[in-house]
């Protein structure tokens, strides 16, 4: 069991109509991130303090739809830090977006 | 040959949204979800719309939830708009003013059957209650009772049912119950009271003239049930040097409205020029709607089509 301070911050470009986020697990409704709360930076962001992963490793699935050229970045921040992989999806995905980050505590 | 125009006035704090009426003040299409902003804008809007279609001036305020979740929300739009029944115009040259009110609350769920990679829908309910007084004219009775004024009350609710299919094309579909009148369908006419005054001692005559405009013929209340059906070509968000091109998209529409009497279908295209703002979302800023009134002729009034086409333009502003 693994845990540490968890942030997703999420931008959106273009007309996207719905979106989701997930963590873990993809078909799993539960681990479907919900409650944004607006950033005066112009994105969403959603902290989650005491994050426990039971994996080596974080998995962060997103998706999208919208008009065609829309897109979402999602940036993952572990403990603070920024982590340079960003999870992007773009309207015309027919499968999720998906990165991993390994948790090395 | 009927010329109109349509501004929509819009607001802005990150969202640009545009609502398509038509020249009686209908809503075409509901695309509030389109134009919602990218994520970090609140989507808690006011909105001035001036639609010179029926010349009025409307106040709208929206708010939505899809803050809390992105993938299943709700849009709440609550408006006002005031007219002049008789138009802005007599406002202005005779100070005559019928004032007319419009109220509407509109419900939007996004999504309702789906929300899949090529498929994406949404729709909900609009109410609305329509206080109008109107001046009427009948010829053929006692001269003081001649000219006079008449209230009507109309209740509208229709539902809408509108899909994004393969990120690129939007059907909206419209219906449901409205409570209507002809008083547009009336003749107008201008009337003219003279006054005439003699002066005794020069025994020069002198005129006033007091002008008024009113419709002329009967006026009937009904039951109706319109019926919307759009189809819109949605522009694509560039990146790089093509974002700051224009893009043209269009709406092709048939709007059928069925009642005690024979139905009355208009059909329409508005073509529109859309511009990218810094979040990627493409807003029409210009348009041009060609509308056919009647278009198979199954009034008979046989006058040519080109006698019942209204030519539009409608255009974009930010307060």
């Amino acid at each position: 069991m693994k845990k540490f301070d968890l942030e997703l911050r999420v931008s959106t470009f273009g007309s996207v109509i719905t979106w989701k986020v997930y963590l873990e697990d993809s078909t799993d409704e539960n681990q479907k991130v919900t409650g944004w709360t607006p950033s005066p930076d112009g994105y969403l962001y959603k902290k989650l303090p005491d994050y426990q992963i039971v994996d080596a490793s974080l998995e962060v699935f997103a998706s999208c739809h919208g008009i065609a050229g829309g897109t979402l970045t999602c940036t993952v921040l572990i403990n603070d830090v920024e982590q340079t992989k960003k999870v992007k999806a773009k309207v015309e995905d027919t499968k999720y977006a998906s990165q991993s980050y390994p948790i090395a505590l | 040959m009927i010329w109109t125009i349509l501004l929509t006035g819009c607001s802005v704090s990150g969202f640009s949204q545009v609502l398509l009426e038509d020249k009686q003040g209908d809503q075409i299409a509901n695309n509030s979800p389109i134009f919602a902003h990218a994520a970090g804008a609140s989507i808690n809007t006011s909105l001035i719309k001036l639609n010179t279609g029926d010349q009025s001036l409307g106040f709208n305020y929206i708010t939505s939830t899809k803050i809390t979740d992105p993938s299943n929300y709700q849009i709440f739009e609550y408006s006002i708009k005031a007219k002049s029944t008789d138009g802005a115009a007599n406002v202005f040259s005779s100070g005559q003013f019928s004032p007319g009110v419009k109220l509407s609350y509109s419900f939007t769920q996004v999504t309702l059957l789906a929300n899949k990679t090529n498929f994406v829908d949404w729709g909900g309910i609009n109410i609305g209650y329509a206080i109008d007084k109107y001046s009427l004219y009948k010829r053929d009775t006692t001269f003081a009772n001649q000219l006079y004024s008449k209230g009507f009350k109309g209740l509208t609710v229709t539902f809408n049912y509108n899909a994004l299919i393969n990120t690129k094309w939007i059907l909206n579909a419209r219906m449901g119950y409205a409570r209507k009148n002809n008083y547009d369908d009336l003749t107008s006419v201008n009337i003219q009271d003279i006054a005439s005054v003699t002066d005794p001692a020069t025994l020069v005559m002198r005129q006033t003239t007091k002008s008024k405009t009113a419709k002329e013929g009967a006026f009937v209340e009904n039951d109706s049930w319109p019926m919307i059906i759009a189809l819109t070509k949605a522009t694509a968000t560039d990146v790089g040097a093509a974002a700051a091109q224009l893009r043209i998209g269009y709406t092709v529409y048939l709007k059928n409205i069925v009642s005690t009497g024979k139905p009355k279908t208009n059909a329409g295209i508005l073509f529109f020029l859309t511009k990218q703002d810094k979040s990627g979302v493409r807003a029409p800023v210009f348009g041009l709607d060609i509308q056919a009134s009647d278009p198979f002729d199954v009034n008979h009034v046989n006058n040519g089509l080109q006698n019942r086409l209204a030519v539009g333009f409608t255009t974009v502003f930010t307060l």
